[in-house]
């Protein structure tokens, strides 16, 4: 295989086929989501929306992977990583403690659902063939733990007695792998020849059973080599179990709950497999029935730091991988400031014109004097007095349009100071960004967040910045490695497009969903983007009322407001694909609200701050209009 | 094989024959060639009974393709015409997806006919999939060539129809089709999941050979999660009549083959764009070799993709059918949950573009 190129086009889960290179660009940030829970024990659901990074962290749990951390352990690179595997049980000084078998629920299972069988008979041979495939996963895993050779050591492995509960008919206890191994894959054989076949399951001998049977039977303490057993726990995890039919789904939850199992099991899905109600109440009844539900994005949304330093984690150990470039840090190369020459002629201008509105706007009056006296004092860059200037513009406009306005006593300048918070200077930067075409998305904290805690998108977006990156060098040689922030800017945009222009493509019922969010965005846009500045820095979303998302989630309300209806499926549909962030229960002006922000890179093509937290309350009745017709000027309330 | 001229050729010789029943099979769509291949029968002339099967979608209330309400009863009513007189139009529903959303029409298409009987007092059964999607007719295709086939193995004395399938290709058109919101996730074609997907050969190496075709970027990522290949050996269209084509694909699948795939470029494999016996005989060349090669490593796996046009994916299930009772080849495909026809450009005229071609699948010809 040749070397790659632009190693952030590789997906860690499937693309890199060595167990080594997966370890070296593992993120040990990553493992901080199964802190604070006994991850190895019970039952645990991984969600998220696709490209959450939910198959990488099952495959760091397997036997490849886990033996080369160990091998690599003194390493100073494995350090981190080795240190959190080891506190969540998974390694000791040893080796792995661990028996890790991932098995990915893709195959069959919902073919098996589509063929004409009665219920119980569909059932039955669904838990034959995942029974089947544990043991098939769990005999490979078995043998890569023992550093033995699939399937030519299968001699080697027993599995005993440990509980007195039966095996299913085909097996006789103890057994040892080969005959384990036969039982199981004419199992997996029968019932995938009748799912393929055009006679249908009428063909299939095997029985089945009700439960997922395997976990009383098949476990850490009764697989064993050399009479010992191969690992001290066994972990269970089902990837994909999105793609199982709903009823599988179902059958599944209930199986694992009633076994009380001492296998840890993970089940990881992608959020489009929840229906509306359950997207639409997500963090409502998450760990209802199960030891912990692990929600990827929610998870590092509210770390952000966390999440950033994971990702420029990520980020620097793909650039390391790339041959002949001398590159440690991909964040240095992400230049982070404006005050440079190239832009000190944009802002001087930009000074002067706000200047000259500012002055022209408060007609001499006497109530902006000592405030245009303290901005004419200042002293900085060209950047820092521009925008000095259009914060204080805005502050003049909203001094303008009070709807008492103030005496013409002079407003002074402490009064000022107050006011000149960090959210009115990024509205500014916003507006100046706007009116003289100066860079505002760029920089390693913009791209982090832009990602919009998913880590395929901002592998996406960082993949082609360091494309950037791989040009300069070949363009000019000898040269620094970094990208100015204009550049950034540009390469952001260009994906943010490209976002919004995958939607109809991407996403169930997308050409709607498009036509949602781009309302949404477009109301957001208008409503930021007013003189005044209001709920600054602005906002990239909307709130319903909780009592609102309620009614969608009622079905007889959806018989009777068919356009509601509509709009939850909308809304379901985008918070599945990561496209909305919901946050619940948030308390405004004596409401619950439940705010509906954009995903950042959408944000981007709409010029829209990137902070959360600030929105505006819409009516069901509007956000269902708005997929009708867009969002009209009249809305943009002014402050 | 035969196209244009020679197809409309070919069907007046053989029905100037003798009286010959014909059974055509075709779905109902907005698509404009629906009704080209029954036209070409049609004027053929000949005596006997020209009988249809019209598959009528059921899509579901959320399907974007409802928009093209207009079109689709627009191609009805030309069938209608064209058949007035001289047969029967029976229909069957196709009921596209599940009560819990699911799209099942693979599998139910499979279902659509259940034994050559439905079939014996025809002497022609024509599947014309103009107007079909690939996760339609490529099930069809395979049941009845398994049909006809079982009769055959069972040595039924009445005599067997002949299968044609018949396929109306417009570059220009195809490229104004849109696929709208493409599946998630992939699946095999009904019947052709060829072991791939089984966890007791999971150590056997999986080779993937895609079809590349324009625009199907995302589908061909889709498919890639699922099938997970150890290999891909994917599939140029060369020759071509735009003798570029092959370049451009490359060019513009550069990021998933190079970047990501890190795929090695002796790996292509070129195949031609408008003859899928060609395709079919090359892709089955290729799977001989590497099975030769790794049978001392435990053997492969394979799996084949069409992304390509309609005509090209004919290729890739013939090769699979051929080696199914082997159970090493699979058919994966991703569907989309429905279809935009964008407006012509002025200048275009669809259907001085479109070319009929006719493949002869089974018969006499064959035996």
């Amino acid at each position: 295989m040749r070397e790659s190129r632009n190693p952030f086009r590789l997906r860690a889960s499937e693309s890199i086929e060595m167990d080594a290179l997966f370890v070296k660009l593992f993120g040990p940030g990553v493992l901080e989501l199964l802190k604070g829970a006994t991850p190895l024990e019970g039952i645990h659901f991984l969600r998220s929306a696709p490209g959450g990074g939910k198959t990488t962290l099952l495959r760091m749990f397997t036997p490849g992977p886990l033996l080369h951390l160990h091998a690599q352990r003194t390493q100073e690179d494995f350090r981190d990583l080795w240190k959190g595997m080891k506190e969540l049980g998974s390694l000791d000084d040893n080796g792995s403690t661990l028996l890790g078998i991932s098995l990915s629920c893709e195959h069959t299972y919902a073919t098996l659902a589509d063929m004409e069988a009665d219920p119980a008979t569909q059932r039955r041979l669904f838990f034959a063939l995942l029974d089947s495939r544990v043991v098939l996963a769990g005999l490979r895993a078995a043998l890569t733990l023992g550093r033995r050779e699939f399937p030519r050591d299968l001699g080697l492995i027993r599995l005993v007695e440990t509980n007195g509960v039966t095996p299913p008919p085909g097996i006789t206890l103890p057994c040892n792998g080969n005959e384990l191994f036969s039982w199981a894959r004419e199992t997996e054989e029968f019932i995938c020849r009748a799912v393929d076949s055009f006679n249908g399951l009428a063909e299939c001998p095997i029985r089945g059973s009700d439960t997922l049977s395997c976990l009383s039977w098949f476990r850490a303490s009764s697989i064993q080599m050399d009479g010992q057993p191969v690992a001290q726990r066994l972990l269970v995890m089902l990837d994909d179990v999105h793609k199982l039919a709903p009823k599988q789904r179902e059958d599944l939850r209930a199986a694992l709950t009633s076994s009380r199992t001492s296998t840890g099991v993970w089940l990881a899905e992608r959020l489009q497999a929840l229906s509306t109600d359950e997207l639409l109440a997500e963090g409502a009844i998450a760990g209802r029935d199960y030891q912990r539900v692990i929600r990827l994005e929610k998870f590092w949304q509210e770390y952000p730091r966390r999440f950033e330093q994971f990702v420029f984690n990520i980020a620097d150990l793909r650039a390391r991988q790339t041959p002949g470039r001398e590159m440690q840090d991909f964040r240095s190369c992400l230049e982070t400031t404006l005050d440079d020459v190239e832009w000190n002629s944009t802002f001087e201008r930009a000074k002067n014109v706000v200047r000259e509105r500012v002055l022209a706007r408060s007609g001499g009056r006497g109530l902006f004097q000592q405030w245009i006296e303290d901005r004419e004092r200042l002293t900085g860059t060209p950047r820092q007095l521009a925008l000095a200037w259009r914060t204080l513009e805005i502050l003049v406009e909203r001094e303008l349009r009070r709807s008492q306005p103030a005496f013409d006593f002079s407003l002074d300048a402490d009064e000022l100071a107050e006011k000149d918070d960090s959210n009115l200077q990024t509205a500014a930067e916003l507006f100046l960004a706007k009116e003289f075409n100066v860079p505002y998305y760029f920089g390693p904290s913009v791209l982090a967040k832009l990602a919009s805690a998913n880590i395929e998108q901002f592998l996406t977006v960082a993949g082609d910045q360091f494309e950037d990156l791989i040009a300069n060098r070949l363009l000019k040689p000898g040269e620094l490695l970094a990208i100015p922030p204009g550049r950034q800017e540009e390469i952001i945009r260009k994906a943010s497009r490209a976002w919004w222009q995958q939607i109809p493509a991407r996403v169930p019922q997308g050409q709607e969903v498009y036509r949602l969010l781009s309302a949404i965005a477009e109301f957001a846009h208008g409503y930021t983007h007013q003189p005044t500045a209001p709920n600054d820095p602005g906002v990239n979303g909307v709130a319903i009322t909780m009592a609102d998302r309620d009614r969608l989630m009622n079905q007889d309300y959806h018989r009777l407001h068919p356009s509601h209806a509509r709009l939850a499926k909308l809304l379901a549909a985008a918070l599945a694909h990561n496209l909305l962030h919901a946050q619940h229960d948030y308390k405004c002006k004596g409401k619950l609200f439940m705010v509906l922000n954009l995903n950042r890179l959408l944000c981007v093509e709409h010029l829209l701050p990137l902070e959360y937290g600030k929105f505006k309350e819409k009516t069901l009745d509007e956000l269902a209009g708005w997929l009708e017709r867009r969002p009209t000027q009249k809305q943009f309330v002014v402050d | 094989m035969a196209k244009d001229f020679e197809l409309a050729t070919f069907w007046s010789r053989r029905l100037g024959q003798r009286e010959r029943n014909i059974i055509f099979i075709l779905a109902l769509g907005f698509d404009p060639r629906m009704c080209d291949g029954v036209s070409v029968l049609a004027t053929a002339g000949g005596k006997g009974q020209r009988d249809a099967v019209l598959i009528e979608f059921n899509e579901g209330p959320d399907s974007p393709s409802h928009a093209l309400r207009a079109l689709v009863e627009e191609n009805r009513d030309k069938l209608n015409k064209v058949l007035a007189g001289r047969g029967l139009i029976s229909h069957k529903s196709l009921k596209v997806l599940d009560t819990d959303g699911r799209r099942v029409e693979a599998v139910n298409a499979a279902r659509l006919f259940l034994s050559i009987a439905e079939f014996s007092k025809y002497d022609d059964i024509v599947l014309d999939v103009s107007a079909m999607p690939r996760g339609i007719y490529l099930p069809i295709v395979a049941k009845l060539l398994y049909l006809r086939d079982e009769a055959r193995r069972a040595n039924a004395t009445a005599p067997l129809p002949s299968f044609h399938v018949l396929v109306s290709e417009n570059v220009q058109l195809d490229s104004r089709i849109r696929q709208e919101g493409v599946e998630e996730s992939a699946q095999f074609i009904h019947g052709f999941s060829g072991g791939a997907q089984q966890e007791a050969s999971a150590n056997i190496p999986c080779i993937w050979m895609p079809l590349l075709g324009e625009g199907q970027g995302a589908q061909f990522r889709i498919i890639q999660d699922f099938v997970k290949p150890n290999e891909v050996l994917p599939v140029l269209p060369s020759p071509a009549r735009n003798p570029r084509r092959a370049d451009d694909l490359v060019i513009e699948y550069r990021e998933i083959l190079f970047d990501s795939l890190r795929l090695d470029p002796r790996n292509f494999i070129f195949a031609h764009e408008r003859n899928p016996f060609e395709v079919y005989r090359g892709l089955s060349a290729v799977i001989a070799r590497y099975r030769r090669s790794l049978k001392p490593l435990g053997g492969a796996r394979f799996v084949l993709t069409a992304l390509s046009s309609k005509l090209m994916s004919l290729g890739p299930l013939l090769a699979a059918y051929e080696l199914k009772p082997e159970n090493i080849v699979g058919l994966a495909h991703v569907a989309s949950h429905g279809y935009l026809l964008e407006p012509a450009k002025p200048d275009e005229t669809p259907k001085a573009l479109s070319e009929m071609f006719g493949l002869w699948l089974a018969g006499e010809y064959y035996e």
